[in-house]
């Protein structure tokens, strides 16, 4: 499965006869770090479920239109990060909830020993990451857990990589303050 | 794309790293239910065939809805399931009506075969009375000119005297002023 590149995933995935099996290696290649990306921001397994699946079948969806403009898994990462943010958006909408409000449901989240296995250390940092606005979030957790080229994450995110240095800069800065002040 | 732990593709973003992050801190620390990924790629082929079978279903559905063609047909369609629809109701309506008059007609003719009533005398009033029909006449059925007052029993459970009443009255051909007995 490893051995197969994006390249000639998407060419069996445009013969019929191999269609779903094409997709079915495309899901098992990318599922792991799709759902990182997406767990991270949004803490809880249950909801990470549903954007990574909503996310696939999008996938799905519109993989018959990819022009390969850019990379699948860059394609792909996109999706789940406009997922991603649609559903912290909708949370906030359909419950009437203040930003701080899912803020501090996602803390309860990461203090639940059900959801984060993680040590104390661990915890403070996804703790400090809460605190972080939506994107710059999302700019630290691609650029220091999935170790992501800022040419990357310009794509995905749609911003510039200046802007893309400033915000994990910033996010770096505001996450050290966090928890030396404790 | 591998992920590195705390070790960043070049000395510039090197820079970036905070020191007080240690190396454990990258490893997972979320749970994730057992299986979870052995199952994934499962559930989301099932939804996308479900999903495929949907869009089909809504495909052909509007393709039939926007189509002039179709559309005009389907209003031809409905119209004439309409008329279809009413016009054997009304066939029946008038069928009932026409047996019920031709069981009338043999009733009378069947009384008038028994001499139960002279089929020469005018039929002037009828009233109608439970389960018999008065039928009186304007000419003498007695050798004493006295009139007579005949009653129909109905032996046709089908038929009331409201039915005779009505059938009488619609065929009549001249109606003298009523006498009294």
């Amino acid at each position: 499965m490893d051995a197969m590149s994006d390249k000639e995933l998407l060419e069996l995935f445009r013969e019929e006869s191999s269609h779903h099996y094409a997709f079915n290696l495309i899901v098992r290649k990318y599922q792991q770090q799709v759902y990182m990306h997406i767990r991270r921001m949004l803490i809880d397994h249950d909801d990470t479920n549903d954007v990574v699946q909503d996310t696939f079948i999008k996938v799905w969806s519109n993989l018959i239109n990819f022009k390969e403009e850019s990379q699948l898994f860059t394609w792909i990462y996109r999706i789940a990060t406009n997922e991603t943010l649609s559903f912290l958006k909708k949370k906030r909408i359909n419950f009437f909830i203040p930003i701080r409000d899912v803020e501090n449901q996602l803390l309860s989240k990461v203090m639940d020993s059900s959801q984060v296995k993680g040590d104390m250390v661990q915890k403070k940092l996804q703790s400090a990451l809460l605190t972080l606005p939506e994107k710059q979030r999302l700019v630290f957790n691609m650029k220091y857990f999935d170790n992501m080229k800022y040419e990357d994450m310009s794509a995905i995110l749609g911003t510039s990589v200046g802007a893309l240095k400033a915000s994990f800069h910033l996010a770096v800065k505001k996450i050290e303050k966090y928890i030396t002040l404790g | 794309m591998s992920a590195e732990k705390n070790i960043p593709p070049n000395d510039e973003e090197r820079n970036e790293f905070s020191p007080i992050f240690p190396a454990s801190i990258k490893e997972n620390s979320f749970v994730v239910p057992d299986g979870y990924f052995d199952e994934l790629p499962r559930i989301i082929q099932d939804r996308c065939v479900n999903l495929n079978k949907k869009k089909a279903f809504t495909f052909q559905l509007k393709h039939i809805i926007t189509n002039p063609q179709y559309i005009i047909s389907l209003c031809l369609v409905l119209i004439a399931v309409v008329f279809i629809a009413i016009y054997p109701k009304q066939k029946q309506v008038e069928k009932t009506v026409v047996a019920q008059n031709n069981a009338i007609e043999s009733k009378l003719n069947e009384m008038i075969d028994n001499n139960e009533i002279d089929e020469s005398l005018l039929v002037e009033t009828i009233t109608a009375d439970t389960d018999t029909v008065k039928v009186k006449t304007n000419k003498l059925l007695t050798p004493d000119n006295k009139k007579q007052e005949i009653n129909l029993n109905l032996e046709n459970p089908e038929i009331t005297p409201d039915d005779i009443l009505k059938y009488l009255q619609e065929n009549e051909e001249e109606i003298e002023p009523d006498e009294t007995l």
